[in-house]
């Protein structure tokens, strides 16, 4: 066992009433100064534009699901968040849809990759980032879900329309 | 032998050869889209221009033979100039179909376009359109728009199969390709002009959908469809098979295989398959431990051998084992329960077709046939197993992956026949009517979930390798048979199917190797 002297604080001690007055003038000034903070819930932010929150479908003008089950948004999808099982349309000329589509957003990261990535603008990221649940199932989203909180983004580039105005080239030809 | 330049090497190859084939040999990516190794050269596709000197104009060099003092270039300013115009005009009338395209991933026209192509079309025009999504076929789908007319698929038809059901209709730019009214695409080759279409013209009706090729994880195997074994990748995305496809071995199936065997593997993806052991405790089949289920029919198959002898043993069997699990047969029967009898099933059907398919519809017949019986086991003669049930003499049966009471070879075979066994242990991959009655059931694993080596009807021995899990406690015949072993005190115990291989090798070296080598 060894003895440390304790160091004597004698006029040194005091020397921290300066920092004090110091962090006192500081506290004054931002008392005039404009608030900034935002009383939430009730007051909100505003967002940037490119604000990345949480993904969601689009439909375009028409009312037609986008997504046409390409997988690239899961294929790109950094942590693993999108599954997808594809379907086959019947019906419609655009042959292929997504049957099953889920984002689970406790795994999503708001990257924007998949919106990057989308090859038909069927995926964006919106403003939302209030994600609550009470259970975790609740927050795996499904496709549904996904279509209703993305709305409809009309297109400019409507690659599939003279495919679908054409009454012959619906549905599979058989020979 | 003729000698040429070719990107600056000098280089000799045998007489005939063409400028495309000496490139491809020596890994020089030249593009080609309508030349292929199995088919005759048409040279219609233009995507293969080279630059020959002292020749006016480009050559295409799949079609060009290489002549004495030759100077080829394959990537000169000239030649990228032509590509990036062949692939412009190849884009014209192509669809924006690569999201909802199967072939997207896999596809000679996506990846030229990247390697080859300008990036932006300078198209204006309305672009023509075709049919598509058009059944031409049990098994394909043709898709108008996308095809590129190389004609590869014609060639096929009629150079491989004969069967000349696909051809060109219509002219200039409406040329499709197409199939007569009422012939359809349906030989036993079919799904092959999916795998040499370069594009998503030709795409397969049951791989559709399932997956997209980049999520695919391939496992060299070979197929069990038949005796000839042809060589096969195993595509499988999430523990699930997507598809077959061949494998180029020019030996034994070049690059084809036939529709039986291509969509043979849809009951391994079935929800159905068994996942647990199970035991019949009073009555009734409960699930079980695997240890526990060995060990009852080790305990079981002893007391038959040391009260009724060797002989009122039965295996069944087929050319559906392995050479490991045939092996391990042959040991048990000769070694431990001796004088059991091994009955080999047949599953044949038809007769030898003039390319690939023969009529025994099993893997590995002349490997079990010489490891089960070869080794002093006893044969019993399938015609002889239902009398020898019947009149008592056969008390107990071990069945590996058949079921008995669906043998058209099996006549008069019945479920109480079974049901009045002293002991039926069944090792298969679902719950069969014979599983049903029987007092032990055990999970198998299927031909994409376990390591073995097959003989082929020509001797030849190749290697299967698991291309995924057995899904549950399903466990390979080897593991099962080792651990029957074990448990029935044998001098023998593998952990793996490899080590039972080397074995096999160092027990039998010529026939370990086969006649026709090892693939
Ligand atoms: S935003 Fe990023 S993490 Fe979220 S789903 Fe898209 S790709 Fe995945
Ligand atoms: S990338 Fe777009 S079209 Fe493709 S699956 Fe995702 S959302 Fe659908
Ligand atoms: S054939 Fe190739 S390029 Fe054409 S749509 Fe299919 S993937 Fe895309
Ligand atoms: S369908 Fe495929 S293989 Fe046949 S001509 Fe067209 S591109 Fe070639
Ligand atoms: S590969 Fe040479 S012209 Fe098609």
């Amino acid at each position: 066992m060894i003895f440390v002297r304790r160091p004597d604080p004698r006029f040194r001690a005091w020397t921290y009433f300066w920092a004090l007055v110091k962090g006192m003038s500081l506290t004054l000034r931002h008392i005039f100064r404009p608030k900034v903070t935002l009383q939430y819930p009730e007051q909100r932010g505003e967002f940037s534009e490119g604000y990345r929150g949480l993904p969601s479908l689009v439909r375009d003008q028409h009312g037609r699901e986008k997504c046409v089950a390409c997988y690239l948004c899961q294929w790109v999808c950094p942590p693993r968040a999108i599954t997808i099982t594809a379907g086959e349309l019947q019906e419609s000329p655009v042959e292929k849809f997504a049957e099953k589509f889920q984002i689970n957003m406790l795994r999503c990261i708001m990257c924007g990759y998949c919106e990057e990535v989308c090859p038909e603008q069927a995926i964006f990221l919106n403003q939302d980032y209030e994600l609550t649940g009470l259970t975790r199932a609740e927050l795996i989203f499904q496709k549904e879900k996904l279509l209703e909180i993305g709305g409809v983004r009309p297109d400019t580039i409507q690659k599939w329309k003279p495919l679908l105005a054409d009454p012959s080239r619906s549905g599979g030809r058989k020979q | 032998m003729p000698k040429f330049h070719l990107d600056g090497d000098e280089i000799e190859v045998s007489p005939g050869t063409t400028i495309l084939q000496a490139a491809l040999e020596r890994n020089l990516a030249v593009p080609h889209y309508c030349y292929h190794p199995k088919l005759t050269i048409v040279g219609n596709c233009r995507i293969c221009l080279v630059e020959v000197e002292k020749a006016p104009k480009l050559m295409i060099a799949c079609s060009t033979v290489v002549n004495d003092g030759m100077v080829v270039r394959t990537g000169s300013p000239r030649v990228l100039e032509a590509r990036r115009g062949v692939m412009e005009f190849l884009l014209i009338n192509h669809p924006l179909d690569c999201p909802i395209c199967d072939q997207a991933g896999e596809c000679l026209l996506q990846e030229y376009a990247v390697l080859h192509g300008s990036g932006v079309s300078r198209f204006q025009e309305e672009k023509v359109k075709k049919n598509k999504r058009v059944v031409i076929g049990p098994h394909v789908l043709l898709d108008e728009e996308r095809c590129i007319l190389c004609t590869r698929c014609i060639r096929f038809c009629q150079e491989i199969t004969g069967t000349h059901e696909i051809d060109l209709f219509d002219r200039g730019d409406r040329t499709t390709i197409g199939t007569f009214p009422g012939r359809p695409l349906e030989n036993l080759y079919s799904g092959n002009v999916v795998d040499i279409c370069p594009v998503g013209a030709l795409t397969s009706r049951e791989f559709r959908f399932r997956s997209r090729v980049w999520f695919l994880k391939s496992t060299p195997s070979v197929c069990p469809g038949c005796a000839r074994g042809c060589n096969i990748w195993v595509d499988t995305a999430d523990e699930q098979v997507a598809r077959l496809r061949p494998r180029v071995n020019e030996e034994v199936n070049g690059h084809w295989m036939c529709d039986i065997g291509r969509n043979g593997f849809e009951s391994v993806n079935s929800p159905d398959r068994l996942l647990t052991p199970l035991v019949r405790r009073e009555d009734t089949l409960t699930p079980s431990p695997w240890l526990e289920a060995v060990k009852r029919s080790a305990a079981g198959l002893l007391r038959i051998f040391q009260e009724q002898g060797g002989e009122a043993i039965g295996w069944i069997v087929s050319g559906r084992l392995t050479n490991e699990e045939a092996f391990l047969v042959g040991r048990i029967s000769s070694e431990v329960l001796d004088g059991s009898r091994i009955i080999v099933l047949d599953h044949c059907e038809g007769e030898d077709d003039a390319l690939l398919l023969r009529r025994d519809r099993t893997p590995n017949r002349r490997g079990v046939n010489d490891l089960c019986l070869g080794n002093g086991g006893q044969q019993m003669k399938p015609a002889a197993l239902v009398s020898s049930l019947k009149d008592g003499s056969l008390r107990a049966l071990i069945v590996l992956g058949e079921d008995l009471l669906e043998m058209p070879q099996l006549e008069g075979m019945t479920r109480a026949i079974l049901a009045g066994l002293d002991l039926l242990v069944v090792h298969d991959q679902f719950l069969t009517g014979t599983g049903e009655v029987a007092h032990v059931v055990l999970p198998a694993a299927s031909f994409v979930e376990i390591d073995g080596t097959y003989r082929n009807f020509e001797g030849r021995v190749q290697a299967v390798r698991a291309a995924k899990r057995a899904p549950g406690a399903g466990q390979a015949g080897w593991m099962f048979l080792s651990l029957l072993g074990k448990a029935l005190e044998a001098d023998f115990s593998y952990a793996t199917s490899q080590e039972i291989t080397r074995a096999l090798g160092a027990a039998a070296p010529e026939r370990a190797a086969g006649e026709g080598g090892a693939g």
